[in-house]
């Protein structure tokens, strides 16, 4: 049938360009969140501070650390996490992250300035690793810095 | 680009709990629990993460099926993987997955045979029509240039209104892959982690919503055919553009829990407007201790007033720095 | 908590006391809530008796008036302490800006109840869903273990029993930002809500909420209201995404200026 013939035509030229189509109706679905346009690489920073409160939310986590400047005021950060839906069922809870806490944050400040990171990596003062720690097992230490 | 949820198609492993697909349903189907109208029970927490990518790998091209050492390989290859190279991008200025338990390695996953979900000797989403490539074309060049001028040009997701993975269909997501089923004789609910959408199913025969009415996430109605549960859906929005489809998206998905532990989940897309023929995926849904935690993403959304306040930022910076080199 | 226990048994809601009337049962031998349930008052504008007012955009004419109400708490009194009270004048003043409904922010519970849109119920022997169509929101109810909440959130954490024909929950696990209606009325996270549902005849259900907050009430307080049926034969929820429509309010101001 014609119809037939020219389907299976369009299906053969379309195979070649499938990937690149694909990728046009597809990466603004798949692009849940473009934090290279909110935090800047140009913009890395490791804090040293105090946490006031851990905000258990979706769709992420944020915990908020007052940093003592060198000129002894206080500056307050809040520092982008991961959802905390898997911590939970891990059994983690507001006890892991209690108010007080001192921890070193890793991470890229907010593209608009403000006093707004990423944590690329979060720890204890003492060096042990918030949570889980760092990469999964057998990585190539991607983020242990 | 970050492609968090894109890990999705670069899923990871833990228990390698290999089954052979589909030949065991009739053997084992008198194992499931049933509900007391002899219908399978659907009930429990399940999660569709996923070892195997969507579509099937160039390299795999025409092998639907990895032998058991194979799959067992493949499995400990994706496990082996940083969350990066799993995503296929560095983003540095990214919070640590692992950290969070986010990582696929760290949440239980699926085994399978198949190299791909999408099913058949291709394994990839078909050929676009004509008219689906133009309107492909059309929407690229309109949002080039503007990806941040305001809210509309951002990813559903990232608005917080419509996950990728929570269709219809439901595909995998990247983390908190987790749905739970909540039955009674009248309804089968499917209530998905991201972002808390309860799809209420009813099995009572009534016909679908009248066409004026187009949803996010269409209208669905359920039958039983034997031990399947079967959900035809349709009364797309445009909006939805599940892989770039349109309101003419027709749904069919298929739910069969073949033993205690598993459900394979099937679903059959169609859009003429914008496939050259429809495709069928198969995803193995497994139980899981849960609980599903609450997932209110709107309600705790930073990212599109943070990307725009970000891209504001980068705007005015390059417009000092014009101004300064034109003195 | 045997201040609560004594006034719980001096309170005798009119509602439940006049029903003889007894569900059909699920398979597992429970009354059947399964359905679609409305609340048919103005407790979303104010869960105390108001006449009708003005509301707080004049723009909107008519439609942005406040309806009147008999009220939902019994005893109308609403037992705030002190500082509460302040706040509660303070929210109502700047409602437009604070009412979490405003930017379609979930409802929370009791709110989600009487919002002026359909819900449903779907009932199984270990969970009872609530399914809201306002905002899409969601609650589970576990009906077999009772784990305390591990964390709140908007919806809170429901754990359920049968008292009779009575559905008790027991929610906690509530953040402090919602509120009880758009006039003000909030709480803490210290909140505790107990929920009673009734079945009092086939198309109603009677429904109680007992409040405990002591961080903001100086005594637990409660709600009552009816719960009626949607009998239209093709009846089911819509979506109701509303983020959608908030988009503008929100983040207008941070949108690319043209020209720029």
């Amino acid at each position: 049938m014609n119809q037939e013939r020219e389907r299976k035509l369009r299906m053969i030229l379309a195979v070649l360009s499938a990937c690149a189509s694909l990728a046009f109706s597809v990466a603004p679905v798949f692009a849940h969140h473009a934090f290279a346009a909110e935090f800047d690489i140009k913009r890395p920073l490791k804090l040293r501070g105090t946490v006031t409160e851990m905000e258990w939310v979706n769709p992420h986590s944020w915990i908020h650390i007052d940093v003592k400047g060198a000129d002894g005021k206080v500056v307050s950060w809040m520092i982008e996490g991961g959802s905390p839906n898997s911590l939970l069922r891990l059994g983690f809870n507001k006890s892991a992250l209690p108010p007080g806490s001192e921890v070193v944050v890793e991470g890229f400040q907010a593209r608009d300035g403000s006093n707004r990171a990423v944590g690329q990596s979060i720890a204890f003062a003492d060096g042990r690793k918030l949570f889980l720690g760092g990469s999964a097992p057998g990585a190539h230490g991607d983020t242990d810095k | 680009m970050d492609v968090v949820i894109k890990a999705a198609i670069l899923a990871a492993i833990s228990i390698p709990v290999l089954c052979q697909d589909g030949a065991t349903i009739s053997s084992k189907s008198a194992a499931i629990p049933r509900m007391s109208d002899g219908h399978p029970d659907l009930q429990g927490i399940w999660t569709s993460a996923s070892v195997v990518p969507l579509e099937r790998p160039a390299n795999l091209k025409g092998k639907e099926f990895f032998t058991e050492k194979e799959a067992a390989e493949n499995e400990k290859r994706v496990l082996g993987m940083s969350s990066w190279e799993r995503l296929g991008s560095q983003a540095p200025e990214h919070y640590n997955m692992s950290q969070y338990g986010l990582d696929l390695s760290q949440a239980k996953v699926a085994s399978t045979l198949r190299t791909s979900l999408i099913v058949g000797p291709d394994g990839r989403i078909p050929a676009l029509t004509d008219e689906a490539k133009k309107r492909n074309a059309e929407r690229t060049a309109r949002n080039r240039g503007h990806q941040f001028d305001g809210p509309e040009n951002r990813p559903l997701q990232e608005r917080c209104l419509l996950y990728y993975s929570e269709g219809p269909p439901m595909l995998p997501s990247a983390y908190n892959s987790n749905l739970q089923i909540v039955q009674d004789p009248g309804h089968v609910a499917i209530l998905q982690e991201m972002i808390h959408s309860a799809r209420i199913i009813p099995t009572d025969g009534s016909p679908h919503l009248v066409n004026s009415i187009r949803q996010w996430m269409g209208d669905s109605r359920g039958h039983w055919e034997g031990d399947t549960f079967v959900v035809d859906t349709t009364n797309f929005s445009d909006k939805t553009a599940f892989f770039g489809s349109t309101a003419r998206l027709h749904l069919v998905e298929r739910f069969t829990r073949v033993d205690s532990e598993t459900i394979v989940y099937e679903f059959t897309a169609e859009d003429p407007e914008t496939w050259t023929h429809p495709w069928t995926a198969q995803i193995r849904l497994v139980r899981i201790e849960g609980p599903i935690f609450e997932f209110a993403c709107h309600e705790g959304n930073q990212g599109v007033a943070n990307t725009l306040s970000g891209a504001r930022a980068m705007e005015k910076a390059a417009q000092e720095a014009a101004k300064k080199t034109s003195k | 908590m045997t201040v609560v226990a004594v006034m719980w048994l001096h309170w005798s809601p009119v509602v439940a006391q006049s029903t003889m009337y007894k569900a059909p049962r699920t398979p597992d031998g429970k009354p059947n809530l399964d359905g679609i349930w409305q609340a048919l008052n103005t407790a979303n504008w104010n869960i105390q008796g108001h006449a009708a007012a003005a509301g707080p955009m004049p723009q909107l004419g008519a439609l942005g008036a406040v309806p009147p109400g008999l009220g939902v708490v019994e005893g109308d009194d609403l037992p705030y302490l002190p500082e509460a009270a302040a706040k509660k004048k303070q929210n109502s003043a700047n409602r437009l800006t604070l009412d979490p409904e405003v930017k379609c922010y979930l409802p929370g519970v009791p709110r989600a109840t009487y919002m002026p849109y359909p819900f449903q119920i779907v009932q199984s022997e270990d969970t009872v869903l609530f399914a809201y169509q306002y905002a899409g929101a969601v609650r589970t109810v576990n009906m077999k273990k009772a784990p305390p909440a591990p964390i709140d959130g908007w919806m809170g954490w429901s754990n359920g029993h049968w008292e009779g024909d009575t559905l008790v929950i027991d929610v906690t696990g509530l953040n402090d930002k919602t509120w009880f209606d758009r006039a003000g009325n909030f709480h803490s996270d210290a909140l505790h809500v107990v929920e009673r549902y009734t079945p009092r005849s086939p198309e109603t259900l009677s429904y109680e909420a007992l409040i405990e907050d002591p961080k903001v009430f100086s005594r637990p307080w409660k709600m009552s209201m009816i719960l009626y049926r949607h009998e239209e034969p093709n009846a089911q929820l819509l979506e109701f995404k509303c983020v959608e429509f908030v988009e503008e309010l929100m983040y207008g101001p941070l949108r690319k200026k043209p020209g720029g």
